[in-house]
């Protein structure tokens, strides 16, 4: 397998499309930390609004379990479910969350959702700049 | 004599018994009991507003980390026609139990009151993620989105049943051989140290501490029946294992009933390798079982 990211800075929706694009992957999301969907590309019969709140819970589930260790920031979390398998990593608009088949393989998800990350927060920062007059 | 009666006014409240007045006497004789937003609350659904706030206060200048308390005095504040103070007491809730199903809920209400129905939303999924049978929660959702083919007509899997499901120990994990699969999993190349917990996240054996820091299992424990919940709401399974990821720490936590499997995984290993070693550990231990019943054979 090439190690060339396949994730291009376009956006959020272009972003999503690059992961769609993983074999196995059923679902892609950005949400807010509130767990409002900003951005969803969904193969399954999965709903956006419960499944953007599940990425800012499972975001913030993350972050408790490592303050208590005191051992660094959340990076990721993948949560393996008998149906599914869910990796959220937080990006400076929330959290980025992609939904695969059970026995999909995750390292090259997380790979390729770290690419992902670095575009949302290129993106997110362009949002955040102040208009040019 | 203070707790004259303290055991007949908990079993007034208890029965609904001149309930109020309960209430204000067992705060009278113990004036530091969390019961003050139990109290509060009636008050507030008797239109008592004032005491409510009163006794609110209160019990929030000794309790000012309760949760709960602050969920309350949201509650009353907006029934006073404090909206902004009420929000941000429900926030200042959620900073202090990020779960709390109450809060995202009055957050959601306050929401929609607003017309931003996108964040109500949210905020119910997440009141129903932290607690998916919470029915406030479903029947707001159900108002704002209406009927839905897939979760919201999906009932949620029975407390009882969930129950049973986390306390269903696998048969060959039994306590003589829990070192035997806390040794092995530890050995792995993978793995820098291993743990087995109990549901509160006490050590049953092995060690975490001195690679995961001054942790016990608990908020790892606390992590899975998280996750036990939100996939319960999302009609997706069981969880089987989580990989909680920093720059300095990879933490496997594997659910094995009550109990919990941990392991630090060392930096740079590949997640799925590392899933395989562990994976074999505990397909080791089933074998063993096998192999002990047909020798009994």
């Amino acid at each position: 397998m090439s190690s060339e990211p396949t994730t291009k800075n376009s956006g959020l929706g272009g972003t999503l499309d690059a992961l769609m694009g993983i074999p196995g992957v059923l679902a892609g999301m950005v949400a807010t930390d509130e767990g409002l969907p900003l951005a969803a590309r969904l193969r399954t019969e999965l709903d956006a609004e419960a499944l953007a709140a599940a990425a800012a819970v499972l975001g913030q589930l993350g972050t408790r379990t490592l303050n208590a260790t005191g051992r660094g920031d959340l990076e990721a979390v993948v949560l393996d479910a008998s149906k599914f398998r869910f990796v959220v990593q937080p990006v400076s608009l929330g959290y980025l969350m992609v939904v695969t088949e059970p026995l999909a393989e995750a390292d090259p998800v997380l790979g390729e959702m770290t690419n992902a990350a670095a575009c949302l927060d290129e993106a997110g920062s362009a949002l955040a700049e102040p208009r040019a007059a | 004599m203070r707790w004259e009666g303290y055991v007949q006014d908990v079993e007034a409240i208890a029965s609904g018994r001149e309930e109020l007045e309960a209430y204000r006497r067992l705060l009278v004789r113990d004036p530091s009991s969390l019961r003050f937003a139990e109290y509060a609350d009636r008050l507030r659904r008797f239109g008592q507003l004032e005491d409510a706030l009163a006794i609110c206060q209160r019990g929030l200048a000794r309790h000012p980390a309760y949760s709960t308390g602050r969920v309350v005095m949201g509650e009353i504040l907006i029934d006073s026609g404090k909206a902004e103070e009420a929000e941000a007491e429900w926030r200042r809730a959620l900073q202090l139990d990020p779960g709390h199903p109450r809060a995202h809920l009055r957050l959601g209400e306050l929401y929609l009151s607003r017309g931003e129905t996108d964040h109500a939303v949210a905020a119910f999924e997440t009141a129903l993620i932290h607690s998916p049978e919470f029915p406030e929660a479903r029947a707001r959702l159900a108002e704002v989105k209406g009927p839905s083919p897939t979760l919201r007509t999906e009932k949620p899997e029975p407390l009882e049943d969930r129950l049973r499901t986390a306390g269903a120990r696998p048969e060959w994990l039994t306590a003589d051989r829990f070192d035997d699969l806390v040794q092995r999993v530890a050995a792995c190349p993978s793995v820098e140290a291993a743990a087995l917990v109990d549901s509160s996240g006490s050590p049953l054996s092995g060690e975490l501490s001195e690679t995961v820091g001054g942790t016990t299992g608990e908020a790892p424990m606390s992590f899975l029946v998280g996750a036990r919940a939100l996939l319960s709401r999302l009609g997706a399974g069981r969880p089987r294992s989580a990989l909680i990821c920093s720059n300095t720490l990879s933490l496997r936590c594997v659910p094995l009933g009550d109990l919990a499997l941990l392991a630090a995984l060392r930096s740079r290993s590949p997640v799925g390798e590392a899933d395989e070693q562990i994976e074999e550990c505990i397909a080791g231990g089933e074998r063993s079982e096998e192999n002990e019943a047909d020798a009994d054979e």
